[in-house]
């Protein structure tokens, strides 16, 4: 059989911003230095992303920073919000620059509505919050969405519900004929699919690392 | 005020040609000014549907490089005046429609005829995404078999969020569902998706069924749109249709298996 040399796969983590707003070198390196004797233990080896924004020109070598970073046991990953001066130092040193999270600005997640069918090959997010589809979703459809999904005409595509890795994220469906069911990265084929949730009314959540369907109450 | 119909599917082979050419011969013979464009460049299949292939000169590319302009490449049908023939280049490929130059032409066709018949090639590609771009309506050609249907499925996504009318924000483009070679018998038998099924996945309103028939495959062979045979049942669905889309109710026939017409088959009536 045919194995991939390599494999690509989504995965989100979090990690730490460290905020640089001293004047020079030497005031980075003494302040750090006490920050990180506070627990060595914890800030050993921590990748962080570097937030220079709040520098002031005349900007610091870029270099000099990273290796007070570094010195100081932590492993800078990234750049965030950078200058077009820190993008071009940032290149050179092999650091990936990385655009500030527009998520983070959200105050307030709306619900998205969809009242449209949702086509094979159509893909529907839900940027930070819930989503709900009051028309079918066909076969190789897929939604996705921060929060939780409900869908209201037959259900027959994929639903990726907390896709940010919330795990009270739940999908709820009408009619269950989907191909794909996933909360929070665990997903349920429609190859295992227990026949008795089969094109009937159902909630689909995530209990101890399993996902679990159980048969939602419909008026007669 | 003029129309633009894609005929549309995905999928290849499920009868975008042969239904172009009977609509656009449909709607001509009730006295409508009618061109049908075939869009499929590199894979010229209209003109012999049409059976116009020996009076191509100039095709649609050509009009597009400005080798030529629109009344040397028009056809004109010898049966029915109010119908025109756009044809295909066959030594080109796709990449030589451009979104502007396929818009003049429309915009020109617009002034002088009724109905403007783009027949898609099959596929998600730039071909077809041209086809469909400028469309007010589409008729989604479908088989009653599952692979048919998902592609239909996938088009009907690309005509709501790659259409002019999607990307302005206009009055969506008005979708028809076509299913072509319907056979009752085989629907009874399990092989095939009913009628019931595919309308349920699809959600979009039916225009026509044309049941399987002979009549089409000989049809194409001696280039006469089938809808020219009133005699087969294929030409008289196809007959149905074109009222349909011209705001006519009609019931939808051969939906049940019509023993006569088994047996006429058996006969080679």
């Amino acid at each position: 059989m045919h194995t991939p040399a390599i494999e690509f796969k989504g995965g989100s983590f979090t990690l730490s911003i460290l905020k640089l707003v001293g004047q020079t070198v030497d005031q980075l390196e003494q302040q750090l230095k006490q920050h990180v004797q506070k627990a060595p233990k914890l800030f050993s080896q921590m990748p962080v992303i570097l937030d220079l924004s709040g520098l002031q020109p005349p900007l610091m070598p870029l270099e000099q920073i990273l290796t007070t970073v570094r010195g100081n046991d932590l492993k800078p990953m990234a750049l965030i919000d950078a200058c077009e001066g820190y993008q071009q130092q940032a290149q050179e040193n092999a650091l990936p620059c990385l655009r500030p999270n527009r998520r983070a600005n959200i105050q307030h997640s709306p619900l998205k509505v969809i009242d449209r069918p949702v086509r094979s090959g159509q893909q529907i997010y839900a940027q930070g919050g819930d989503l709900v589809v009051l028309a079918p979703v066909s076969n190789g459809a897929e939604l996705v969405a921060d929060g939780s999904i409900h869908v209201y005409g037959a259900m027959r595509g994929r639903a990726f519900a907390g896709a940010t890795g919330n795990t009270d994220a739940r999908i709820f469906c009408h009619d269950l004929q989907a191909e794909l069911v996933a909360i929070a990265g665990h997903y349920h084929l429609s190859e295992h699919q227990d026949p008795t949730h089969w094109q009937k009314p159902t909630m689909i959540q995530l209990e101890h690392g399993r996902i679990l369907h159980s048969a939602l109450p419909c008026p007669q | 005020m003029s129309k633009i119909i894609v005929v549309t599917s995905g999928k290849g082979g499920v009868g975008k040609t042969t239904t172009s050419a009977s609509i656009a011969m449909g709607l001509a013979q009730k006295g409508h000014k009618t061109v049908v464009i075939d869009f499929d460049i590199g894979l010229r299949n209209l003109d012999l549907v049409m059976g116009c292939e020996r009076r191509v000169v100039y095709d649609f590319v050509n009009v597009i490089n400005g080798e030529a302009n629109l009344n040397q490449a028009l056809i004109k049908d010898k049966r029915c005046d109010a119908l025109y023939i756009l044809p295909a280049s066959q030594t080109r490929d796709k990449d030589a429609l451009t979104r502007e130059g396929v818009g003049q032409i429309l915009e020109q066709l617009k002034q002088r005829f009724d109905f403007i018949i783009c027949d898609s090639p099959a596929g998600i590609e730039h071909g077809a995404m041209m086809a469909l771009y400028y469309a007010d309506e589409a008729i989604v050609t479908t088989n009653p078999e599952v692979s048919s249907v998902r592609d239909s499925d996938r088009i009907l996504g690309m005509l709501q969020s790659r259409s002019l009318r999607a990307e302005r924000e206009l009055e969506p483009v008005k979708e028809h569902l076509l299913l072509c070679r319907y056979a009752p018998s085989r629907v009874d038998s399990g092989d095939m998706l009913s009628l019931d099924d595919v309308a349920e996945i699809l959600a979009i309103p039916m225009i026509g069924l044309i049941p399987e028939c002979g009549s089409v495959l000989k049809a194409s062979n001696s280039g006469n749109p089938v809808i020219l045979d009133q005699q087969s049942s294929a030409g008289q669905a196809y007959d149905d249709t074109v009222a349909r889309l011209l705001g006519e109710q009609r019931p939808m026939r051969f939906v049940t298996e019509d023993k006569k017409g088994w047996l006429q088959k058996l006969f080679g009536g």
